[in-house]
């Protein structure tokens, strides 16, 4: 990076978290500290949901989705909108009327102290883990296509965000969260018009969408049915549905977010606005990758985006085998220019039959293309059985890196820590109020003066960040890492959400029979994962039902508990 | 913390909003418009 990169870099990166410890100066308590008082107005509470959801796994991997699988990825977010309703309808209100500081305080009101601490274990252990990977995952690109030490990008990530958290509190994350979602948003329009701007000349935006479609890379929708498919409409309306009302309405760091509403209206219009926002957004970065792409059919791609490891092989015993295979791929490159410009004269002649044929050419091109770059990514590991071969990750940066001028360049990799800041600050802050209100106020200290417990938070928020550049610097390598960090939570919340509808809905089920039937149901989904039975969306349904249908039964059996 | 009202919580709706109910109308109908715009789109570039 340049010297002008670096100063938009740091310049971006301070001028956000400044501000937000400036917002957030004053005398502080524990309400403050924890949830900021509830003085928030409901575009911060939109902002700071979104910032907390968008973590820079959203704007490394979801342009590689769109650029390597097409846009059908936004289906994921189609069970969101209705999600926020049902959240306005039940939980702020209960949450807001209890006046509480995390979810789970409402279960041991509703069950008792057992259930609470089932649900808290769950919770403290998916979210420090998934904090971890939220650390590591944009660590690891960062550091491998900048040449930085993964140790040093690990711990800045995470210690800077540990600064202004533990020095402003809640109030601090949701002021450096609206900062952020702005610089974001205005960054990714720049980022999309950068990319049609560098098409060639006579190609404009309708026609990259054109090509894009006959590339097949404009799959919005797929409607057939199929359980073991990760993205289609029925997988994104009902299990994404149950995955973002567990995630919305049981992760204190989403209930944190808007437990911040000034008042139940407030909450309340925060989660709907962020329900019309959030498709249009996620749109907006796959619509990124997917220019990106066609970019790409005009333009010689890399063979392998993450270009470190390629350079590796070029010095090792594979070096022969890889040149054949990059001759082979600049052979492909050359082709698949002429097929485009064909398909694109087909389609401003609107004949139907040329688009045809170079539509078929086009996709036989990157049907080869794909075995190309497989065939690296296993040499890739043959040479390096360490090496991150999840080329997914790198497209957007490495084309921000190769294409994009100086300045953009620097905000963009702002964009990716800014964003990585948003979501490990409320995990922090989500982290350290849990522990402090359900574990330790509960059960080690219950008496002691508001002080103490302000201190505690802080001393509980450095530890949990602590904790997770530990998990940070010692995550194992994994697939796609956006649906790693899903795939954790999924196996987690959907059993934690099934405890709060029972706890809403089932007033006859008693604590005894949701306790057991929680733990019963969190087995059947941990087996369903391991034989791996369903994609992985699904899990959240299973272990939802799987709870309240234990439960039920379970209490079926009980004799009644006495008050 | 200060007690809020459901009326405080309709007090709070954006201009032109008469209920939750209708405000949560409008999140849906978003959503099913979005579904149909992008199916149609997906049909036109395909």
């Amino acid at each position: 990076m340049s010297l002008i990169d670096w100063l938009v870099l740091v310049g971006t990166l301070s001028f956000i978290i400044l501000y937000g410890i400036y917002k957030s100066r004053g005398k502080q308590n524990i309400e403050d500290y924890l949830i900021a008082g509830q003085s928030l107005p409901w575009y911060h509470v939109c902002l700071s949901v979104m910032a907390t959801q968008a973590s820079a796994i959203t704007f490394l991997s979801a342009p590689g989705q769109g650029f390597s699988d097409g846009m059908r990825f936004v289906q994921f977010y189609f069970g969101l909108p209705l999600a926020m309703v049902v959240l306005s309808i039940t939980f702020i209100p209960i949450f807001h009327r209890l006046k509480v500081f995390t979810a789970y305080e409402y279960l041991e009101n509703r069950f008792d102290g057992r259930v609470r601490m089932f649900t808290v274990s769950l919770f403290l252990l998916s979210r420090g883990l998934s904090t971890g990977l939220s650390i590591y995952a944009p660590s690891i690109i960062l550091a491998t296509i900048l040449g930085w030490d993964i140790t040093w990008t690990n711990i800045l990530m995470g210690a800077v965000v540990l600064i202004y958290t533990v020095t402003g509190g809640t109030k601090a994350i949701s002021y450096t969260h609206v900062q952020q979602m702005l610089i974001v948003t205005i960054a990714m329009f720049i980022a999309g018009y950068m990319v049609v701007h560098l098409l060639p000349a006579d190609v404009g935006f309708v026609d990259a969408l054109k090509v894009a479609g006959k590339a097949g890379r404009i799959n919005l929708i797929e409607l057939e049915f199929d359980p073991n498919s990760r993205y289609n409409i029925w997988s994104g309306l009902i299990g994404g549905f149950f995955l973002q009302l567990s995630y919305f309405g049981t992760d204190q760091s989403q209930v944190g977010r808007y437990l911040t509403g000034q008042s139940v209206g407030q909450s309340r219009l925060g989660l709907v606005m962020n329900g019309l926002l959030k498709i249009p957004m996620q749109f907006l970065i796959l619509l990124v990758g997917v220019l990106v792409f066609v970019y790409y059919q005009y333009n010689a791609s890399p063979i392998f985006f993450n270009t470190v490891e390629t350079q590796k092989l070029q010095s090792s015993q594979y070096a022969g085998d890889y040149q054949k295979l990059e001759s082979e791929y600049n052979v492909l490159s050359a082709q698949k220019k002429q097929t485009v410009l064909s398909l694109k004269s087909a389609l401003d002649r609107a004949d139907e039959t040329a688009i045809a044929t170079q539509q078929q050419a086009l996709l036989a091109n990157e049907t080869k293309a794909k075995e190309i770059r497989s065939a690296t990514a296993d040499l890739i590991k043959k040479n390096n059985p360490t090496a991150d071969t999840s080329d997914v990750n790198y497209v957007f940066l490495r084309f921000v890196l190769d294409h994009l001028p100086v300045g953009l360049i620097g905000l963009l990799i702002a964009v990716i820590f800014s964003a990585s800041m948003g979501s490990i600050a409320a995990a922090y802050s989500s982290l350290a109020s849990t522990s402090i209100i359900d574990i330790y106020k509960r059960t080690i200290k219950p008496d002691a003066p508001e002080s103490h417990y302000l201190t505690a938070s802080r001393v509980a928020t450095v530890l949990w960040g602590l904790f997770c550049i530990f998990i940070a610097q010692y995550a194992s390598k994994l697939g796609s890492m956006i649906e790693a960090v899903n795939i954790l939570g999924s196996l987690f919340y959907g059993v934690i959400l099934g405890v709060f509808l029972v706890a809403f809905y089932f007033k006859t089920v008693q604590a005894q029979a949701t306790f057991w039937g929680a733990i019963l149901a969190e087995i059947g989904v941990i087996a369903c994962w391991w034989f791996d039975l369903t994609a992985f969306l699904w899990l959240n349904v299973i272990g939802c039902l799987l709870v309240i249908g234990f439960a039920w039964i379970l209490q079926q059996f009980s004799r009644p508990q006495t008050a | 913390m200060t007690h809020i009202s459901s009326h405080k919580s309709d007090s709070d709706l954006p201009p032109f909003i008469k209920s939750w109910p209708q405000m949560y109308g409008i999140v849906i109908g978003t959503l099913l418009i979005q579904m149909l715009l992008f199916y149609w789109m997906m049909r036109y570039f395909e």
